[in-house]
């Protein structure tokens, strides 16, 4: 038989045959695809009184104070780094970082002003904001949070009281999502109860919660106890309100009434008598 | 006589060109292959969803049980007599994501945490006779690199029928032996805290192959 094109065919068909018998081999797969959802979970859990009325009825309570304390614990889980914080707001009926006043029990004056700053509310947290101690490079100590005791007024007369650290954070009405600007400098730093402004290192407490076992109640970085304070002093300046700072730029007075100073020279504008209302959201973000 | 140099080198080829790469080579022929005689079956749901949204998921994990069965056939060749050996063994593939994580499909906002550790995923595989390598623990891959063997072959040979020992791998079947030819797959998922939140995915393989 000559080498002809038929021949090379045959034989090229055998060794296909005689390939795909040698080669024939145990070797399959099976394939499970797993999808995995990770939502991320931040749970708030506020136990206390979602109202809190503080009636000033009695001149002791104007010169002392009133404060609730314990009156909001906070708890959080999450499976994420996060921030907490308290804002300051109101509907805005009196102007931006106002209380609101919807009742007045006499026809002001012209000493006697309905706008009354939000910061005249003022919140002492335990334990302090971890991130200070941690080291969150965007922090200071005795600046960031509310851990700082109530300050006492030392002159009733003149609403001369040592500086405190208290006054609650307030956005604008406008975006009261806004986050705290924490930053290096004592005097304008704004406060987080927890974490801080930045996904810096430490800047935020990590994922965890108040449940999980081992939790110390006096040092928890998932459990806060807040205290309020309302201090109106007389005549009614607030003294202790913030002026404006970082970011708060526009953070209103109590207007010519504002501190010891002014309050020194005349002592003739202060807040009039009547119901004021504003409200406390804390939120609780993911740190990014 | 070049003609059949050329057409022999060339299938000699074709099977090592098919092989897959993450699943062992088989190295010899001497079981008959999926569709001349052995099966290789895989019941229950193929896609297996694992959602997370509540922090007690996240603290607690999730398992899903039996979810899916391995079950297999396997037939020796003629010749030679007697030396028929399988393996079955799994591995991942995250699609060429880092060979430690997850891949991810999806990011749920912007967090700077870290991506979930391949490891995260455990699996059991349990039969009536336990011939699994993994015994009745949960055991994980911590990368894409590596095999974990369920049954292996190379150096041994242990027949069926005793329903008393490990790594069965030698020609049988589900159907006469069924616990020692089937493997019930658990899954046991449990996120740590701080992981970045979004969608991952992973692809399970589990291979057939012959090797002795």
């Amino acid at each position: 038989m000559k080498n002809t094109p038929l021949k090379k065919a045959i034989l090229a068909l055998g060794a296909i045959v005689a390939s795909n018998v040698a080669f024939a081999q145990l070797q399959e797969e099976k394939n499970v695809t797993i999808t995995m959802d990770l939502q991320p979970i931040l749970q708030l859990k506020m136990e206390g009184p979602d109202q809190l009325d503080f009636t000033f009825d009695e001149i002791n309570e104007y010169y002392a104070g009133i404060v609730k304390y314990g009156a909001t614990v906070l708890k959080v889980s999450s499976t994420v780094s996060f921030d907490l914080w308290a804002a300051g707001l109101s509907q805005g009926q009196e102007g931006a970082r106002l209380w609101d006043n919807p009742v007045e029990y006499a026809t002001p004056s012209a000493a006697a002003i309905d706008e009354i700053p939000l910061t005249a509310l003022e919140l002492r947290q335990f334990p302090a904001n971890p991130s200070i101690a941690a080291g969150c490079a965007t922090t200071v100590a005795n600046s960031s949070d509310y851990s700082a005791p109530f300050q006492p007024v030392t002159n009733p007369g003149t609403s001369v009281m040592s500086a405190g650290n208290n006054a609650i954070y307030c956005p604008l009405p406008g975006s009261p999502y806004d986050a705290p600007l924490s930053t290096a400098v004592a005097a304008t730093s704004e406060k987080y109860i927890a974490g801080g402004s930045t996904t810096g290192a430490d800047c935020a407490v990590l994922g965890g919660s108040y449940l999980i076992g081992g939790q110390n109640a006096n040092t928890s970085s998932y459990r806060y106890v807040l205290d309020y304070r309302i201090l109106p002093n007389l005549p009614v300046t607030f003294p202790s309100h913030l002026a404006a700072n970082a970011v708060n730029t526009t953070a209103p007075y109590v207007t010519a009434a504002d501190g010891a100073t002014t309050l020194a020279a005349d002592g003739s504008i202060y807040a009039n008598p009547g119901v004021y209302t504003m409200y406390v959201k804390y939120i609780l973000a993911q740190d990014q | 006589m070049k003609w059949f140099i050329y057409c022999y080198a060339l299938f000699i080829c074709i099977p090592q060109l098919n092989a897959q790469t993450n699943c062992n080579v088989s190295l010899t022929s001497n079981c008959k292959p999926t569709g001349a005689g052995s099966q290789y079956i895989i019941t229950g749901e193929t896609a297996i969803n694992f959602t997370f949204q509540s922090f007690g998921d996240f603290i607690t994990g999730s398992n899903l049980f039996g979810v899916n069965i391995l079950k297999l056939v396997i037939e020796e060749n003629a010749t030679p007599p007697d030396d028929c050996r399988w393996r079955l063994n799994t591995h991942m593939d995250n699609n060429a994501a880092a060979p430690t994580k997850w891949e991810q499909v999806y990011a749920y906002g912007l967090s700077s945490a870290g991506l979930p550790e391949l490891d995260i995923l455990e699996m059991r595989f349990r039969n009536q006779c336990n011939t699994s390598l993994t015994g009745s623990n949960y055991v994980s891959l911590g990368t894409t690199a590596s095999n974990l063997d369920i049954v292996e072959s190379i150096g041994l040979s242990n027949n069926s029928g005793t329903c008393s020992g490990l790594n069965v791998n030698r020609p049988g079947s589900y159907l006469t032996n069924y616990g020692e030819y089937s493997f019930a797959i658990d899954y046991k998922l449990k996120p740590t805290l701080n992981i970045q939140p979004g969608i991952y995915r992973l692809n399970v393989r589990f291979c057939v192959t012959e090797g002795n």
